[in-house]
This record gives structure tokens, sequence and C-alpha cells, in this order.
């Protein structure tokens, strides 16, 4: 039986992982996700600093 | 880094680089409104992104008109004539021997003009003596070789990239083939099944090509071009990588508020960001999370998700009971 999952505490680093590695997008998009996604890293950043 | 005297008298105009800027504006929305841009979005809307063959077949029709081509080239060059600070407003789509620009742009398809650089091309054959790999794009691709350069292009096959993907049964990749390609030709590639790599080319190739997002396959993959072996492989769609890049960050920040929104990506066409997304929802709250990683290791459609969901739950229940970690 699962103990009561509320009180465990799970690191997703002890996780499984695929069997199949898959790397992030290639090619041009991957520069353009870079973009994008550096901006949404620093906008959460912004607002976890000011809570 | 050495700047010549426009460049470094361009540098210090402040008004100049407003100019410049307003030039790149005016440009953009020029192309976007015009008869070209409008010719696209209309074949797409017509096809309604059915499927890759239909987007494809939409795509071939603007591709057997380069009226567009020329005129999009000439309108380039005239505003660079006026302004050699003109930075024209498409993203750049280089690789180590092609530019190009990503001239048209939405949900079902991207297309781009370029230049296949010669010099560069026979350098990196050079340097590989060989050596290198194939790779299978996972998208069904439309290349129009408006000046194909006395290329020669071979064709590689591999099993198709499908939804149940897995390194384990991505089999080899082998020959099928070689040909030389006339100017003007247009050439459909299933990157889920088909590549090719230029063999020989005699000058540089002036490309059209379109990538259809439709029915893209969850990964491109790449083997090796000397063994045919499976080399490895990277989500075929960007879309894909963003939302694994964006629940770990609110993993991270501990949002728990997110967690039916993270939840909603359990669906996901790719095996791969759904049990991305399982991690991420069982470090954010394994309470919540806990009935959808039973659900998944019972019913996922790819077998690797489940196997990995299994072994979390046995992981779970061989876990000691300890107190639930601060967000």
């Amino acid at each position: 039986m699962h103990p009561a999952p509320e009180h465990l505490a799970i690191e997703v680093e002890d996780l499984p992982e695929l069997e199949t590695e898959v790397s992030i997008s290639g090619s041009y998009q991957q520069q353009e996700t870079g973009g994008i996604i550096c901006i949404g890293i620093a906008a959460g950043l912004a607002i976890y600093i000011c809570r | 880094m050495i700047i010549g005297t426009d460049l470094r008298s361009w540098l210090d105009d402040g008004a100049g680089q407003r100019r410049s800027r307003t030039g790149t504006d005016a440009f953009a929305t020029t192309w976007n409104e015009g008869p070209h841009h409008h010719a696209f979005a209309a074949a797409m809307a017509a096809c309604g992104g059915r499927d890759a063959e239909a987007v494809a077949a939409a795509i071939r029709s603007r591709f057997e008109d380069e009226a567009w081509v020329r005129d999009l080239i000439d309108s380039l060059a005239a505003a660079l004539r006026r302004d050699p600070h003109f930075e024209p407003p498409f993203r750049h789509m280089n690789s180590d021997i092609h530019r190009g620009l990503v001239v048209y742009e939405d949900e079902y398809a991207s297309i781009a003009i370029g230049v296949t650089d010669i010099h560069q091309l026979a350098a990196k054959k050079s340097a590989r003596s060989g050596r290198g790999s194939i790779n299978f794009s996972g998208h069904v691709e439309l290349l129009k070789f408006v000046k194909a350069g006395g290329a020669r292009l071979a064709f590689w096959a591999a099993p198709p990239i499908t939804e149940s993907f897995s390194a384990a049964t991505a089999g080899r990749c082998v020959r099928a083939g070689e040909r030389p390609i006339a100017d003007g030709e247009i050439l459909q590639v299933d990157g889920r099944c088909e590549s090719f790599v230029i063999a020989h080319a005699a000058a540089n190739l002036f490309v059209l090509q379109a990538t259809v997002k439709t029915d893209c396959a969850p990964v491109g993959v790449e083997y090796d071009k000397a063994t045919g072996d499976y080399v490895g492989c990277s989500a075929a769609d960007d879309s894909a990588s963003r939302i694994q890049m964006i629940t770990t960050l609110l993993r991270k920040l501990g949002c728990e508020a997110a967690f039916p929104a993270i939840a909603d990506f359990l669906d996901h066409p790719s095996f791969f960001v759904r049990w991305h997304v399982m991690r991420e929802l069982l470090g954010l709250d394994a309470g919540a999370a806990l009935p959808h990683l039973k659900r998944m290791a019972a019913r996922d459609p790819h077998p690797e998700t489940r196997r990995a969901a299994r072994t979390a739950l046995d992981r779970i229940a061989a876990a000691p009971r300890t107190q639930r970690k601060a967000a």
C-alpha cells in the first residue's frame, strides 16, 4: 500500500528518467527558445524577488 | 573589433539609428500587409492545416510562382541601398553552411529563403573526411532550389519516427540513392523517415525552404553517417522544450497554483513532455500528482513512460514516511 503522499518528500532528481534521452529542440528554433525562455526566467525571478 | 568610419558615425548618431529602425519597421509593415504575405496566409487558410500533405501542397502552389521571391529580394536590395545599416525584419536561420531569413510563419508552417555557401560546404566536408551525422528533422519539408548550384543530393532513409519512438527501436539509417538537382526543382522530403545531404555542388545554392509543423514527429533523430547507427534525438518542436523549461521553472519557484495548468500537459502528444511534466508535478505537490501518476502507469500510450511511472510508484511505495519538504 502506498504511504499517504502528503507525507512524502519527493525530490525530482530521484525520480526515474526515460530510457530514451531527448535533447532540447535544435536548429534555429533553439535560438528562439533560448531568447524567450531567458525573458521568461527573468520575469519569473522578478516576480519571485518582489514577493 | 575594428569598425569602419561609416559604422562609427552611425553608432554615434542616435537619430540615424532611429531612422534605420523606422526603415526596418516600415519594411515589416509593407511585407506583412503586402500581397505576397497575404497569398501565403490565404493558401494556408484554404488548406486549414488538415494534414502535412495538404500544407505541403498549399506551399508548393506558392513555390511554383517565383515573382514573390524576386519582389522580396528587390525590396531588400533597395532598402539596403537607401540605408546600409538597414536590418531585414526577419528571424535568421543560420547554420555553419547556410544563411537564411524566415519570411513567413504561422501555426502550420514556416518559410525561409537562404543561401548555402559552397566554400563553407567544402570546408565542412574536408574537415569531416566523410564522417558526420545524418539528421532526420521529424518534419515534412518542401525545398525549392531556385539556383541548385549544380548540386547532387545523396538521400537517406530510416524507420518512420512515430509517437511511440524510442532509442531501442530507432533502427539504422541507410543510403537511398543520389541524383543531380535542377534549377527550379521542388523537392518534398518527409523528415520523419527521409533525409538528404549535399554530396557535391559547383556553386552556391539559393533555396526556399518550408518546414511543415502539422503532423510533425515528436523528435528529430540523428544517425551516424559511417555506420548508420542511432546517435541521439532532440525535440522536433520547440514548444515541447519551452513547456519542459517553464514547468521546471515553476516547480523550482514552488508555484503550486500552477499545478492545474501544468497538469493539462499530461495529455501532450510527445511522450517525453508527458513524463517531464509528471516529474515536475510530483516535485510540486506529490499528493495531488499521485492519481495522475497511477493513471500514467496504467494507461500512457508510450511503453517507456508507463515503465517510468511504474518505477516511480514503486519507489514511492518503498520510501519512508517523512515530513513534507518545505516549498
